[in-house]
């Protein structure tokens, strides 16, 4: 485990903790489309030297498939555009402590292009933009979360005799309890962890937060979820269904929303619906049917909206989903507009992501550069899901034919 | 640094490999004597020409030894007889393109960016399959390594910027600090050392060869330059200069007349940064290698970016490099172009925009390194800035030529042994 920091969090902190021998090296990150952890690390005495800093990185690992492989019909960056960088700033005040990794502390930045516009298809922009309209509509949301997922036996890299592919029970709670005490020990709001009903499983609960802090919260989770695990031989998964699991990996927001007219638990679904690829961005995650959109009374006049995503999505881009979603709604609710509420149907194969964009409220809340460049993304994890012969197929054809 | 008892001189020899010796430090300051079959070795063994060659310390870029307090590290000079640079002394190539552009108030500085793989020795492959270039999650797991590696770089004075996985499994990139050219190319040799030494100490391998596997990424040596007037005749005077290559966040006509140069010579120069036939594989369509002489704005399809900001950061980088190449001879080729076009005040071409991948209007690079020993040959400019290491540099590298033409490959019996 991680150890705890002396002193606190912000400004001055990571000079401090610099100076008293606890932070050798920085990560220097940003999210990419999928929820990736990206960037690169630097010793702390340059950083604090050139803090605060702006470093340049390849533009297309912003909107990259799972395997960074490069999307051409991607219009943001591909070989046309000759992929130049996408600068991010990073300021020391904004340091924390990496307390699961000792000797280590990570800053976050957001990602803009060389004139120092912020990039419409980064997700923490596009959640910035959805808050910026819920407040014109004065539309105030509180957001909890958990994450769910599993430390499982690496394939092929356990000791001892064949058998369950089970994990040591002790192992993999182990994993959950030091990604909680990690995670806040570094100021992160994580705020409990449990057991799910598979062996390995568990679910992070973080939270309530200003959104862009949880969502910044859950891209770490997952990371540090996994160098835990891999520090124990173990391997952290978010795979939104596994073979044998009970249950679905999946993210659960659950939002306080104060100000906004009465929401339409049918209506929020249909807008869950309507964008489901960016909740379930892969081709597995698709295949989830999690349960409805939940409304409910909330403290006071506030109203509780659960919902519900894979652990796959990034979690910036499903929080700004639902704010999205409730504002849209809200809006229209507001200015006495008739909402919208269905959905053609309901989005089941990524082949079909274009129907996004059908809805207007899709490209008017979340951005049309966000969502023309999520699109071909996910075109392409079906293209290449259809030419992809699997173990299922074998399995099942390769004797009987 | 107290005192230490041992003095490890370290030089590159043509083809690029870290050499060393270790000497006592009262006989250090006299230098070492080497055979010259020794320090003018290709890929295939010992030079045949006779005689020695004198490696003499180069005090100034002492530094301490991160492996042994009770040695020094020092990069050296190879002298020949009359105390002249041998002609077998790369170094002294570039040191030799730097001083006359100090002799006209100018200064290089420079920065390499450096790309490897960790290697399995057990399977001869990359530690991990999968891409994930600037995870930080999966640099996490290089950590042990890396983190190690930049500690004992800072022990060794080589501040590194960053690192981060690159663009294939197991690939890492290594960004060393700007400095003057000198001591930047000095860094990247012990950079490149220290990082297979390191992997060795782990249990790993490491691998700087341009293009290890045909369906992974290549290992490229970007360098980025900038060119700095300094006060004073000399460049070593020190003090506040002036970026050349900075105007008001564009590029300068001054860096436009140093890309030009770039560019002009790129071709013929090609094999000082691509000295195997393996680097010629690394150099394809799509592969982020490029593979048509052209420059432009920030655009990683083309041979040489240009990326501008504050005058601190505007610079140009030049893209074709393998990794494993002769790093002061890589420089030394591309300084003295650049120095070149902005001594003549040339113009470049028109700069490319868009996928350079498709304009076969561009001139290709070089595609064979015979092509390329060919065109180094006959290159006056080679000759005229870089001096015999040319000549002694083709000595060595024209037998690979040969072993080329003459060898079965894997990929031959694969492809052919059962269908003709």
């Amino acid at each position: 485990m991680g150890v705890r920091t002396t002193g606190l969090i912000g400004p001055g902190w990571l000079a401090a903790a610099a100076d008293r021998g606890e932070v050798h090296t920085v990560r220097l990150g940003w999210a990419d489309r999928l929820g990736g952890w990206r960037g690169k690390r630097m010793p702390v005495r340059e950083f604090l030297g050139r803090a605060p800093l702006s470093m340049g990185f390849c533009d297309g690992m912003i909107v990259c498939d799972v395997q960074c492989d490069i999307i051409e019909t991607t219009p943001f960056s591909n070989y046309s555009t000759g992929y130049p960088d996408l600068h991010v700033q990073f300021h020391p005040d904004l340091a924390r402590p990496a307390a699961w990794a000792p000797g280590e502390a990570f800053v976050f930045g957001v990602p803009r292009d060389a004139a120092g516009r912020v990039l419409e298809v980064a997700p923490a922009a596009v959640l910035a933009q959805v808050l910026r309209r819920l407040d014109e509509l004065h539309v105030r949301v509180t957001v909890s979360a958990s994450l769910a997922g599993a430390a499982l036996p690496r394939p092929g890299t356990l000791p001892g005799p064949p058998g369950p592919a089970l994990p040591d029970a002790s192992s993999a709670a182990s994993v959950g309890v030091a990604l909680l005490e990690g995670l806040a020990a570094s100021g992160l709001p994580a705020v409990s962890v449990r057991g799910g009903l598979d062996p390995g499983s568990f679910v992070l609960g973080l939270g309530p937060a200003a959104p862009a802090e949880l969502t910044e919260a859950l891209v770490v989770a997952k990371s540090a979820a996994k160098e835990i695990a891999g520090a124990r031989g173990l391997e952290a998964v978010f795979m939104t269904l596994r073979p044998g699991a009970a249950e679905a990996s999946l993210q659960v927001l659950d939002a306080i929303v104060t100000g906004a007219p009465v929401l339409s638990p049918e209506a929020l679904q249909c807008r869950f619906d309507a964008v489901r690829p960016l909740l379930f961005p892969s081709v597995t995650a698709m295949k989830a049917r999690p349960p409805a959109v939940h409304v409910g009374k909330g403290p006071g006049r506030a109203q509780r909206v659960l919902a519900r995503a894979s652990s796959e999505a990034d979690p910036a881009t499903v929080v700004a989903v639902l704010l999205a979603a409730i504002g849209s709604l809200a809006e229209a609710g507001l200015r006495g507009w008739a909402a919208a509420a269905t959905a053609a149907s309901p989005i089941r194969d990524l082949r079909d992501a274009a129907a996004m964009a059908d809805h207007p409220w899709v490209k008017q809340w979340l951005g049309a550069p966000f969502v023309d460049n999520a699109i071909p993304l996910f075109e392409h994890e079906a293209e290449l899901f259809q030419a992809a012969v699997t173990d299922w197929e074998i399995a099942r054809y390769w004797s009987a034919s | 640094m107290s005192d230490p008892r041992w003095v490890d001189v370290y030089w590159s020899d043509l083809v690029g490999r870290c050499r060393f010796v270790r000497v006592g430090s009262d006989a250090a300051a006299d230098g070492v004597r080497l055979p010259r079959s020794l320090v003018a070795a290709g890929f295939a063994g010992p030079s045949p020409e006779p005689g020695e060659v004198l490696l003499l310390p180069d005090w100034g870029s002492a530094r301490p030894n991160p492996w042994d307090q009770n040695a020094q590290v020092v990069l050296g000079d190879l002298l020949d007889p009359d105390g002249q640079p041998d002609a077998s002394c790369s170094r002294s190539a570039l040191r030799a393109v730097l001083d006359r552009a100090a002799r006209d108030g100018l200064e290089i500085q420079a920065a390499a960016e450096l790309e490897f793989y960790l290697i399995d020795p057990a399977t001869r492959r990359p530690i991990y399959d999968e891409i994930n270039q600037y995870s930080l999650t999966k640099g996490s797991e290089l950590e042990f390594l890396l983190h190690d590696l930049r500690e004992r770089l800072a022990v060794l004075g080589i501040p590194i910027e960053a690192v981060n996985p690159e663009y294939a499994g197991g690939q890492a990139e290594v960004n060393i600090k700007y400095t003057e050219a000198l001591a930047a190319a000095d860094r990247a040799v012990l950079t490149r050392h220290l990082v297979r030494e390191m992997a060795r100490s782990h249990g790993l391998d490491a691998t700087f060869m341009a293009k290890p596997w045909t369906e992974q990424a290549g290992s490229g040596m970007h360098v980025h330059q900038s060119v700095w007037r300094v006060p004073g005749p000399s460049a070593k005077a020190g003090g506040a200069g002036a970026n050349l290559f900075y105007t008001a966040g564009e590029l300068s006509s001054e860096g436009h007349a140093y890309v030009a140069g770039l560019v002009r010579y790129m071709r013929e120069l090609v094999l000082l940064g691509s000295a195997t036939p393996n680097a010629y594989h690394r150099r394809a369509d799509y592969s982020f290698a490029p593979t048509r002489i052209c420059w432009g704005a920030d655009n990683r399809t083309l041979a040489v970016r240009v990326i501008t900001g504050s005058e601190g950061a505007s610079r140009v980088e030049q893209r074709d490099a393998a990794a494993d190449c002769n790093i002061y001879l890589a420089m030394a080729g591309q300084f003295a172009a650049g120095l070149a076009g902005l001594g003549a005040g040339w113009s470049p071409p028109d700069p490319v925009t868009g996928n350079a991948y498709t304009r076969t209007d561009l001139p290709l690079l070089p595609e064979s390194f015979p092509e390329a020993v060919d065109l180094l040959a006959s290159s006056d400019l080679a000759h005229a800035a870089l001096g015999p290491v040319i000549d002694a540099l083709l000595r060595v590298l024209r037998p690979e030529r040969t072993v080329l033409v003459t060898s079965s490959t894997d990929w031959e019996r694969d492809r052919y042994m059962s269908v003709v």
